[in-house]
Parts: structure tokens; sequence; C-alpha cells
């Protein structure tokens, strides 16, 4: 029995190894392209096995790695454009205020708990500032973080933001079921913990992807404050040092809202 | 009912790619691999696009609205029974790919003017 053409093992293989070596495009230009991409691919292997033989396939391969690594690099920063320009610069501006209110209610609400270990009552505007103000202005915040740099802060850094956002509040929402005792209040405030150590792991893996335009530093000082002091809370840690440490961490908080607020996408033209 | 709002110049100068995409759709629709072939032919194999700048450039020529998808069928001439993806200029291609030709040409002109082509050196200018 005579093997068709495309069936022959060189061309088996170079279209197998083609196909595998798509998976570098983005996935919505991998889904959409893909599969007329190996066709093409798979009609050059043939011709080009046609008219050189063996020969003929190493000059393809050559070319089409070529193009390969190209039109990778090309889609990818297209990608990028185009994820830019989807993203409403107005929420953007906004997620980087919900940070700046967010740090502020947050510093407040903290010392305001300070004072009222001190002897004060503050508890219920504490309260209402860390957990009812200060968390849903950080989850606003912290998602538009996500949206505008996680692209660049790569799978670990975008998801570990997104957890912090959908834990630390669920977190805080058991705590509120669990009654009026201590355990349920450590659980309640467990949360903002949560959350912010979600931002701090993002800042680790900023540092090393530098997805924010400058300052990539700051996440980790923005997100370590609150979480370092729950963590270290019996450890005989002076409460004032946590205080300091939160104050440290409200006013990096404030400066990736401004950060976020200063770089928002701007209309970028797209030449065909 | 929506309207284009885009105009040739918008899209001028044109890459390599795009013109001779455009180019090869000129007198008809074909599909990606008849582009290839096309283009090939058209520039005596001075430019060959891969798959890879092939797609990208389709992509991007279908967002602007330069070209369109017409249907997918298989193709008779080739010994494949897969169905392929034909593409078609759109009137915006077309007066798109008019523009950058004469454009091109008008830079010939220039070349010619200036005695720069190879038929100019023939007839003895330096």
């Amino acid at each position: 029995m005579i093997s068709q053409p495309a069936e022959l093992p060189i061309v088996k293989f170079s279209v197998m190894v083609y196909q595998t070596l798509l998976f570098a495009y983005p996935t919505k230009f991998h889904y959409e392209y893909g599969s007329q991409m190996v066709q093409v691919f798979q009609d050059c292997c043939l011709r080009a096995l046609r008219q050189d033989g063996t020969n003929g396939i190493l000059k393809l391969w050559a070319i089409t790695l070529l193009d390969l690594i190209q039109s990778v690099i090309s889609e990818h920063a297209h990608k990028e454009i185009e994820m830019k320009k989807e993203m409403d610069p107005e929420i953007i501006r906004l997620a980087g205020g919900a940070l700046i209110w967010g740090a502020m209610t947050f510093v407040i609400g903290m010392f305001l708990a300070f004072l009222s270990t001190r002897g004060a009552n503050f508890w219920a505007i504490a309260d209402i500032l860390v957990l009812f103000i200060s968390m849903p202005l950080f989850v606003v915040g912290l998602l538009g973080l996500r949206n505008r740099y996680g692209e660049k802060a790569g799978w670990v850094g975008k998801n570990i933001l997104l957890i912090g956002v959908i834990v630390g509040p669920l977190i805080s929402l058991l705590g509120f079921f669990g009654g009026a005792n201590e355990a349920s209040w450590s659980l309640i405030y467990s949360g903002p913990a949560v959350l912010l150590a979600g931002l701090t792991l993002f800042g680790f893996v900023a540092l090393y992807k530098r997805p924010l335009p400058r300052w990539n530093i700051i996440p980790i000082i923005a997100g370590i404050g609150y979480p370092a002091s729950s963590f270290f809370a019996g450890s005989g840690i002076p409460e004032s040092m946590s205080l300091i440490l939160i104050a440290i961490q409200a006013i990096a908080l404030a400066a990736l809202g401004y950060i976020l607020k200063s770089d928002v996408p701007k209309e970028t033209a797209a030449p065909a | 009912m929506t309207q284009t709002l885009q105009t040739p110049e918008e899209f001028l100068p044109l890459t390599p790619a795009v013109f001779n995409i455009l180019l090869a759709l000129a007198d008809g629709e074909k599909h990606g691999y008849g582009i290839m072939l096309e283009v090939e032919a058209n520039t005596k194999g001075q430019v060959l696009m891969g798959p890879g700048t092939l797609y990208g450039s389709i992509k991007r020529m279908l967002q602007a609205d330069l070209i369109e998808e017409s249907d997918e069928r298989i193709d008779p001439e080739m010994d494949d029974p897969r169905r392929r993806s034909y593409y078609r200029l759109t009137d915006l291609g077309r007066r798109t790919l008019r523009m950058e030709a004469e454009r091109l040409a008008s830079q010939v002109q220039i070349a010619k003017t200036k005695n720069i082509l190879a038929t100019d050196f023939l007839r003895g200018v330096p």
C-alpha cells in the first residue's frame, strides 16, 4: 500500500513538532488560527519535500523557525496592546483611588483599634473602617492592580493576588458567623491579613517580573505589615511597633494606588 | 447599521506583508496557502511568508476590515479533503491597496527622475 504524502514520517513528525510549537502563541490566537497554520505548514512541507527532498524540509524549518520567533513576539506584543485598549482607564483610576482611600481608612481604623486596647472605646468605628470600608476598597484596588499588571506579572503573580482577594473576605465572612467570641474576631481580622498576604506574595513575584513601571518593591511593603504583625502578635512584639509597620504599609498602599492611578492605559493606534 | 469610519490613508504606508496579501487577493478570494504561494510568485521568492506572519497579518487585516472571511470549503485543486477558510478584499481593502500602489508608483517616479533605476544607468547616466 502506498502511503499518502501527508502520512510520510518526516512530514508527520514536522507537523507534530510545529503543532507543539504553536503553543508559544497567545491562547486566543492559537485557538483561532492554529489549525489553519498547521494546514498551511503541512502544505509547505509537502511542497518542500517534492521539490528538494529532505533538504527542502530542513530549509523550510529554518524559515519557519525564524517566522515563528518573530510572529510569537509580535502576537504577544499585540495581545498586550489589545488588552490595554480593552481596559477602561476610568476603572483603573478608580482602582488606584480605592487603594489610596483604603490605605487611609485602614490605618485610621487600626490606630483606633490600638487606642481601644489602651482603654478608649473606638472598637465599633475601628471595625467599620477596617472591615466594612477598607477591605472592600482593597478588593477593588487589588482587582484593578491584577487587571493592569497581571499579564506582566505572569500566571503565579496574577493568581496569588486573586486568591488573596477571594479568600481574605471569605475568612472574615466565616468569622461573622462564628458569634461574638475571641476566636471569631481573630478570624474576622485574619481576612484583611490574608488579603494583604496575597499582595505580599504578588510583590515577591513583582520583584522578579517587574510589571510596574517603577518602584516594584512597593507591593511587598504595601502587603507585609499587617500580615506580619498579625502572625507575630503573640510573640512579644510591642503593639506600637505593629502600628508603625501598619503605618508604613498604608503609605506604601497609597503609593501603589498612586502608581495605578497614574499609569492608566493609553489609546494605542493599531496599524494593520 | 454599522458603518466603518476608517479611511485608507489611516493604514498607509502598509507593511510589505499586508501589501502583498492585499495584492494576492486583488484578483479573487484565496485561502491561506494560496495567498502564500501567490505572494511568493509575485515577489519572485523575495518575500517568503511563514504561517505565523501570514495569519498574524490576516488577523489584523480582518480586525481593520481590510479583508473578510468568505467561507470554508475544500480546494478542488488540492489533494486535501480538509476545508479551508477563504479570504477576500473588502471595499476598504481594495481602496487601501490602490492608494498604496499609487504611493509606491509615485516613489518609483521620483526614483526615475533622479536616474536611480537600472534602465537609467543603461542610458549612460552616472
